[in-house]
């Protein structure tokens, strides 16, 4: 091995070693220096490439100006679906709320307290996010909703549940703050109450999926709910 | 043998794990893209893929490799699909990019700016090598090169970072050209 060959093997794997590698290092002070030096760099290296990534997506969105089109987005058979009509059915549903839920919306629900405990600091965000943050969480998870009927979200992230993306929202109410969640494509019969790890929650059905209200002890949930479903409306 | 149940709870595994890992996957198309947005929407590409392909996952130990794998390829093909515009570092230090948070120390910050300035031929073996993990062989099968070739761009990319420590670049002979 010679020295272009060394300094190649180097430059291009640094922590590798190997006998002939070895042998030629033992005997040349040049490449020995170079190696040196190569992994002191490759320490920067690392610790360069361990960048702060945003924990949400709405952190991101409202710092950033994107400096390239985003991805087109799939449809969703949450656009144009006739919200209004579901939205009314399910406010009269949601006024008589049923008790006793089934085995999918016990599943759904004891999922979505699991999914709470990893984004446990959301409950602490107080302020308003912009509107263009909420705008990219929503076409993240191809929904669609009216900001000014679900009132003052204070945090908004696509969350990945269930093999999809869905908009994970907190929203503050004069009782405290709660956790919307749009689930489309999900199932769940009628309307269904849960209480579960500490929060009580409701989940309602709709055409094409459902929607699940979340608060911490005793909050109440049918008022942001019947909020959540005229904001859906197209 | 098909056990719903079984079934429902190793998604939910998957689900936990893929959630576990997104800061990575995100960081590694972040460096890819160079772009917050941009990197976020190849990531949530990447895990939808995933998660439909998430059956022809036979070793949960390769998952984190085989994720970033997905990520790459979900990036070139952005890349080829709408052949987006080069991305102007210099409007991304502009901008305040979280990506160069000025958290760290300066020769951090220069070295981050610098990797970001690379070429791309350069830059993606360089981040698959240093936080992907891959071996030389597996990313000269992954982009479709010799070892050699890749072992050549991993040494250009690190010479040319030298100039970040003022160390001067050392030539290749001409056989080692790409």
């Amino acid at each position: 091995m010679n020295c272009e060959e060394a300094r190649l093997r180097i430059g291009g794997e640094p922590t590798a070693m190997s006998p002939e590698l070895e042998q030629h290092l033992a005997g040349c002070a040049d490449c020995s220096g170079y190696r040196a030096e190569t992994l002191r760099i490759e320490t920067g290296i690392l610790r360069a490439m361990q960048l702060p990534v945003p924990a949400a997506s709405t952190e991101a969105a409202s710092r950033v100006v994107p400096l390239q089109p985003a991805l087109p987005r799939r449809s969703s058979p949450w656009r144009n679906r006739g919200w209004a009509l579901a939205a009314s059915v399910l406010m009269a549903i949601a006024i008589g709320v049923m008790f006793g839920g089934s085995r999918d919306g016990e599943a759904l629900a004891t999922e979505l307290v699991s999914h709470m405990s990893g984004e446990a600091t959301s409950w602490d965000e107080t302020r308003q996010i912009p509107q263009s943050a909420l705008d990219l969480v929503l076409k993240r998870s191809g929904v669609q909703l009216d900001r000014a009927a679900l009132g003052e979200v204070v945090y908004a992230h696509a969350c990945f549940f269930r093999g999809r993306y869905v908009p994970h929202l907190v929203v503050r109410t004069a009782r405290g703050p709660v956790t919307v969640m749009v689930l489309p494509g999900e199932t769940v019969q009628d309307t269904e109450r849960f209480d579960e790890g500490g929060y009580s929650g409701v989940l309602a059905s709709a055409p094409g999926g459902a929607v699940a209200v979340l608060g911490r002890g005793e909050t109440d949930v049918d008022e942001p709910l019947r909020r959540v479903l005229t904001a859906l409306t197209p | 043998m098909n056990d719903p149940d079984s079934a429902k709870r190793s998604d939910r595994e998957l689900e936990q794990t893929l959630r576990a890992l997104r800061p990575d996957l995100l960081r590694f198309a972040l460096w890819l893209a160079r772009d917050v947005a941009t990197a976020e929407d190849v990531v949530q590409e990447a895990m939808l893929r995933a998660w439909k392909s998430r059956t022809e996952l036979a070793d949960a130990a390769a998952l984190k490799p085989w994720l970033l794998t997905i990520v790459r390829r979900e990036h070139a093909r952005l890349y080829e699909r709408k052949r987006l515009e080069l991305t102007d570092v210099d409007s991304l230090v502009a901008s305040d990019d979280p990506a160069l948070a000025a958290s760290d120390d300066e020769q951090t910050r220069e070295l981050r700016l610098a990797i970001f300035r690379l070429p791309e031929e350069y830059r993606e073996p360089l981040v698959m090598q240093v936080l992907g993990g891959f071996s030389t062989q597996e990313i000269a099968t992954e982009l479709g090169l010799s070892q050699g070739a890749v072992l050549t761009r991993l040494f250009r990319a690190r010479d040319r970072l030298r100039e970040v420590y003022g160390l001067p670049q050392r030539a290749l002979e001409a056989k080692h050209e790409l």
